[in-house]
């Protein structure tokens, strides 16, 4: 049982659809877990930016961390250029922020995968083999082929990867203290990628010596 | 001739299947602002298009649907040059004077043509299989070939977001994509905007 539950869960973390590829820490911070955090998603479509920022904030929250919405707390619709960089600076006064924290796209990629054509054939009997029956068992592993045999053709498929840089900066130093590049595989809409992307970015933020 | 039957009857639950799965309007992604709790008492539709045409369709709908559920409503054409395209100032004047708490938006954002196809499966189907226990193993089976299915359709992107006038910030947002294969963009006015009211009904925006 035991062995069963641990394969699910290998085959779960093989299959999940964002990796952190690479995280760097600076292990000169003394300051501690943040207090009043801005969440800054560099995403150029709105309901996506406000999707990632309120997920981050929600999850910040549950920690006890104050967090803030750069969509709430700027100025500017824009996040490019000298007036995001002034509205950041605002922003960070007026509200107390101690720890600003940033998501930017660092390029994305395709990857090809072909498909070979297959002919699955179906062993007679499972529906008999009870469970802990060794007959039912051997009858499954020695598999008819007939009576039913599908046939697929070959085919190719691209599969879509982005990848996302997440960091967070100390306010009072100006300096990077924690950075993580992550790649998350596009199956369907990005978005629905978000909560599960956030949820694994926390996991390894709070993994670090001054965040735990 | 049965064996035909079961051919045309596979590939046309098939063809249906796809089409019905594919048209129509999905939200792909929905933003909401959990701290906001207020009901709009008047809402201004601004439908964001170059084309003075279907600005005015697509305010003209969402005007009915949602007057329809009980909500006042205000098209932006009904108070806004038509000529002249207002800066953001101008229309947050003109909201405040007619007395919206609340504005939506809904913008167009691309449109792509696209097509799906299922390739050639082959399935041997054992015949008599009910009949008699012998007739598993000694069964004559049958094949049946479903054909390649493609077609082309149309998917229209578009962001919906309602604004809280007080505040000039997002309340709600959604991206939505209408998926169509005949009729053109202007047919699809009416079926986006009914899944639009409808989730907005769902969130409690609006009434």
């Amino acid at each position: 049982m035991v062995t069963i539950l641990l394969c699910v869960l290998l085959v779960c973390i093989g299959c999940a659809a964002t990796q952190v590829k690479q995280y760097t820490f600076d292990e000169t911070y003394q300051g501690g877990q943040p207090k009043n955090v801005l969440v800054i998603a560099v995403v150029r479509q709105p309901t996506t930016r406000r999707m990632m920022e309120s997920e981050f904030a929600k999850q910040f929250k549950k920690k006890g961390i104050d967090a803030v919405e750069s969509f709430r707390a700027l100025t500017t619709d824009t996040l490019v250029g000298d007036a995001a960089r002034e509205g950041i600076a605002s922003a960070v006064k007026e509200q107390g922020i101690d720890t600003v924290l940033t998501v930017r796209s660092a390029g994305g990629r395709t990857e090809e995968r072909n498909i070979p054509g297959m002919t699955i054939t179906t062993g007679g009997g499972m529906p008999y083999a009870s469970s802990g029956a060794w007959g039912g068992y051997t009858t499954v592993m020695a598999s008819f082929p007939e009576p039913s045999a599908p046939t697929t053709q070959g085919y190719s498929a691209e599969e879509k990867f982005l990848s996302l840089e997440t960091q967070l900066y100390d306010v009072r130093t100006e300096k990077l203290i924690w950075s993580a590049l992550s790649e998350t595989r596009i199956s369907g809409p990005p978005q629905e990628e978000i909560n599960a992307f956030v949820s694994l970015m926390f996991k390894e933020l709070f993994k670090a010596k001054p965040f735990r | 001739m049965k064996r035909r039957i079961i051919q045309v009857a596979s590939v046309a639950i098939i063809s249906f299947g796809l089409l019905a799965s594919c048209a129509g309007t999905k939200l792909v992604a929905q933003w909401k602002d959990d701290a906001y709790q207020g009901h709009p008492s008047k809402i201004f539709v601004i439908g964001q298009s170059k084309e003075y045409g279907p600005r005015t369709l697509v305010e003209d709908e969402f005007v009915r649907q949602l007057k329809a559920r009980g909500n006042d409503v205000i098209a932006s054409y009904t108070v806004l040059p038509r000529e002249e395209k207002p800066d953001k100032e101008a229309v947050l004047k003109k909201v405040q004077e007619v007395g919206a708490d609340v504005i939506i938006v809904v913008k167009f954002l691309k449109k792509e043509v696209g097509d799906t196809h299922t390739p050639v499966r082959r399935y041997a189907v054992p015949q008599g299989f009910d009949t008699s226990w012998d007739s598993y193993y000694g069964g004559v089976t049958t094949d049946v070939g479903v054909r390649d299915v493609s077609y082309d359709y149309d998917a229209v992107t578009m962001e919906t977001t309602l604004y809280q006038t007080a505040t000039r910030k997002p309340i709600w947002s959604a991206l939505s994509q209408t998926t169509y294969q005949s009729g053109g963009p202007i047919k699809q006015i009416k079926p986006f905007t009914t899944a639009i009211v409808k989730n907005l009904v769902q969130e409690r925006m609006v009434q």
